[in-house]
């Protein structure tokens, strides 16, 4: 037997940020949706502020541009203090607000296709590049270049998959939520959740290929 | 699983055991199948780099751009808010006056329908299509976010 082969997994199951998001836990939800309600002054802002990074990073990773992915975060706050009053505490904010970011942006993924198709709309190319900020500037200009390539060919290949299949890649492989999430994020059976997530890896492994051979 | 030689895995089971989201029976299965199996060790050893090398780029956002935009989301909050009414107010009122035109046609004359023009009003149905989507999205979201909250 290869002894890599059943432990590797558990490794490798990239579980980072979801449960960081879940850590408000019930009893710090219920007292920061009294302090929301009362209208306490700053409590909206500090929430925003503690969920920002990660919103607009989980935003990013689903439309890959960085201007698109603050204003669908901000949408997603704005959602969830329109819903204040009837916020029944079913799932935790956090939850609450990855599900709202995750279909606003399966929404604009799908709007996106469809003017692009009817407007063969492209892209402005020299909108900042996010890439840059998320530089590592202990690494070698050349490692950041190659990084930096790397990375745009990801966000080049997820755009080939479809709103969902990239949505349920995205929300497993670099969030780290289970397969049993998504569906209820997303309002999918489980089953089908696999199946988009089956097909995603199909599309990503062929159209990053050469990578994969250049690594190995 | 069963009959090693010839059963080999389904990459869909391999994709799962990554992820950590096979159930006990099943990933003792395919972990038992892979120490015996070259072909599919070989498969999932691919399968394996692929997936480890796919990080998606990360936004790392300073605390003053956090602090600007959680003000500017608060900001946004505290404004009144729009009532759409007035879109489908918009889309009623356009309605009847098509309606309205095309009742005032008068009888027996028939517009001259060349290829442009078929083609523009295929193209005015797929705005309209459009429009008529992202606002029953919104609609559709919103009343699936209040039936959860």
């Amino acid at each position: 037997m290869n002894p890599q082969a059943a432990t590797v997994v558990v490794d490798h199951a990239p579980a980072q940020d979801y449960s960081a998001a879940s850590e408000l836990d019930d009893r710090c939800d219920k007292i920061l949706l009294e302090q929301l309600r009362a209208g306490h002054p700053g409590a909206f802002e500090q929430l925003v502020a503690s969920q920002a990074s990660r919103l607009i990073n989980l935003a990013y990773r689903l439309v890959g541009n960085r201007a698109e992915a603050e204003e669908i975060a901000q949408e997603g706050f704005l959602r969830l203090h329109r819903s204040l009053e009837s916020f029944r505490g079913d799932c935790s904010i956090a939850s609450y607000l990855y599900r709202i970011v995750s279909r606003l942006a399966i929404d604009h993924l799908r709007r996106e296709k469809l003017r692009r198709k009817l407007f063969f709309f492209r892209r402005q190319e020299d909108d900042v590049d996010p890439l840059e900020m998320a530089a590592d500037t202990a690494a070698s200009p050349r490692d950041n270049l190659q990084a930096k390539e790397t990375g745009q060919r990801l966000l080049s290949a997820l755009d080939r998959l479809s709103a969902r299949q990239r949505a349920v890649f995205v929300l497993r492989h670099q969030e780290g939520l289970p397969l049993k999430e998504i569906a209820a994020a997303l309002k999918l059976e489980e089953g089908t959740v696999k199946t988009h997530l089956h097909r995603a890896v199909r599309c990503l492994r062929t159209e990053l290929k050469d990578l994969q051979e250049d690594r190995s | 699983m069963k009959g090693k030689e010839v059963m080999h895995c389904h990459t869909e089971d391999l994709l799962l055991y990554y992820y950590g989201e096979l159930a006990g029976q099943r990933r003792r299965e395919l972990a038992e199948h892979l120490s015996v199996c070259e072909s599919c060790r070989k498969e999932w050893q691919r399968l394996q780099r692929t997936l480890d090398g796919i990080a998606l780029p990360t936004l790392k956002l300073d605390s003053i751009e956090t602090k600007k935009f959680a003000a500017r989301v608060a900001e946004r909050a505290q404004r009144p808010g729009r009532n759409k009414l007035w879109l489908w107010g918009g889309a009623l009122t356009a309605s009847a006056v098509l309606a309205l035109t095309l009742m005032a046609r008068p009888p027996g004359i028939v517009p001259d329908q060349g290829p442009s023009l078929v083609a523009d009003a295929a193209m005015v149905q797929e705005l309209d299509l459009l429009q008529n989507m992202e606002l029953l999205e919104e609609l559709d979201l919103l009343q699936g976010l209040e039936g959860q909250g």
